[in-house]
């Protein structure tokens, strides 16, 4: 499962590279650089005294890369959408604190860490239920409001969700003792591996030009017409309020 | 503890509910008119009809008529509860689609709309939670007949028919 991971990591590094989608989501794309360079770190030590501080450290800074891949989303999916910025943005605080208050409360379930190790995971689990609920809270916008995300946007945050929601749910469930921890570990080992060769397999340059629209079932013919009847009423209107 | 934990999931089962009656009323829409032409063609005084469809005083007026049977009377209120029920179910989904073009209108606008982004929101919750207390009056009728007023739905219509009109007007300043 180690080496499928990474495989999976230059794999999709190897795709994000090639079709220069790097320079779209630079965030992403060094996050599998770093991936490798983590799983050799990892793997050297294991079994040493150093393990530990490998790993909590690593897994820290990646940790820290993914809440940047999600800001990198976001801006991705609201570039160009200022008549929905405002809103937007008052939506986001108002998601970010409900996330963090349900991560809090989950805290609370958990049961008091012991170890070092203990601790760390419990802050990280923490963090990454944040950022599930927060992603999970963008998704209520995003099939709210009719906004158009390009496929490529659409199959990372998919993934995303995905990921943070297993991990956060199998971090979680080792907290609370209702799961022994070779599950928890091949589970954390699985769910990764999935998710790379997802993104390494449909993640492509079409992608960027290809649009989609959560949620909203419209004939996308249809929403053009009505966006150009809209903008034709718009500048006939203003031809007439001039006169 | 426990109390806390049932509370929580109290209040998100509650949530949740909320969440999948609002979904499942902004969902009606129906397809069959592009909305171009659906927009052009909108009026709301095709609803005026409505607010007479379960009037009682039609059918007191129908029971004074010569030839009169308590039979007419109960098929004329079933059928008429059938045409009520499709007046809603047409109304919900003309709702729909002017929310459907005003949300366009916000997220292609040039500038910010977070004042009627949020009236919008809540004239949503308000026209659902009325969609579905006629609904389930209806379910009653005729054993529990009462008023029917619809003018609070036919009024929201008329508002947001306006309001999407008004949106397509360029702010004065900037022209």
């Amino acid at each position: 499962m180690l080496a499928l991971q990474l495989a999976g990591m230059l794999c999709l590094a190897f795709r994000l590279f090639h079709a220069r989608l790097h320079r779209i989501y630079p965030a992403f794309a060094y996050l599998q650089v770093f991936g490798v360079v983590q799983w050799v770190f990892i793997s050297t030590t294991y079994g040493t005294p150093y393990y530990v501080s490998v790993y909590v450290t690593t897994s820290a800074l990646s940790t820290v890369i993914q809440v940047l891949i999600i800001l990198e989303l976001y801006s991705r999916i609201l570039r160009g959408f200022s008549g929905i910025a405002s809103i937007a943005r008052t939506y986001t605080y108002i998601a970010l604190t409900i996330s963090i208050l349900i991560s809090l409360v989950l805290v609370r379930l958990e049961k008091t860490p012991v170890s070092f190790t203990a601790h760390f995971i419990l802050y990280r689990r923490s963090l990454i239920s944040t950022l599930v609920f927060f992603i999970l809270l963008m998704l209520v916008l995003l099939i709210y409001y009719p906004i158009p995300l390009s496929r490529n946007v659409a199959v990372y945050f998919a993934g995303y969700t995905v990921y943070f929601l297993c991990t956060s749910t199998v971090l979680f469930a080792r907290n609370i003792g209702i799961a022994d921890l070779p599950v928890i570990n091949n589970a954390l080992l699985t769910i990764p591996v999935l998710c790379l060769f997802f993104w390494a397999i449909v993640l492509n340059p079409r992608g960027e030009t290809t649009q989609i629209t959560i949620g909203h079932r419209w004939n996308r013919d249809d929403e053009a017409r009505l966006l150009q009847q809209l903008r034709a009423m718009n500048s006939t209107l203003s031809q007439t309020a001039r006169k | 503890m426990p109390t806390l934990y049932l509370l929580i999931m109290g209040v998100a089962l509650f949530g949740a509910g909320i969440g999948i009656l609002f979904y499942r009323a902004a969902a009606q829409r129906g397809t069959a008119e592009p909305l171009a032409e659906w927009l052009a063609d909108f009026s709301v005084a095709s609803y005026e009809p409505m607010k007479r469809v379960l009037d009682e005083s039609e059918f007191e007026f129908i029971a004074r008529q010569p030839g009169y049977r308590p039979y007419i009377g109960k098929m004329l209120r079933r059928e008429r509860k059938a045409v009520f029920k499709m007046y809603l179910r047409r109304a919900l989904r003309d709702f729909n689609r002017m929310v459907s073009i005003a949300k366009l209108m916000i997220v292609y606008g040039e500038e910010s709309k977070a004042g009627f982004a949020r009236a919008l929101w809540l004239e949503q919750m308000k026209f659902y939670f009325t969609i579905y207390a006629l609904r389930s009056r209806l379910v009653l009728y005729p054993v529990m007949p009462g008023t029917w007023d619809v003018g609070g739905l036919v009024n929201t219509l008329t508002r947001l028919s306006q309001e999407v009109q008004q949106l397509a007007v360029p702010n004065p300043a900037a022209a």
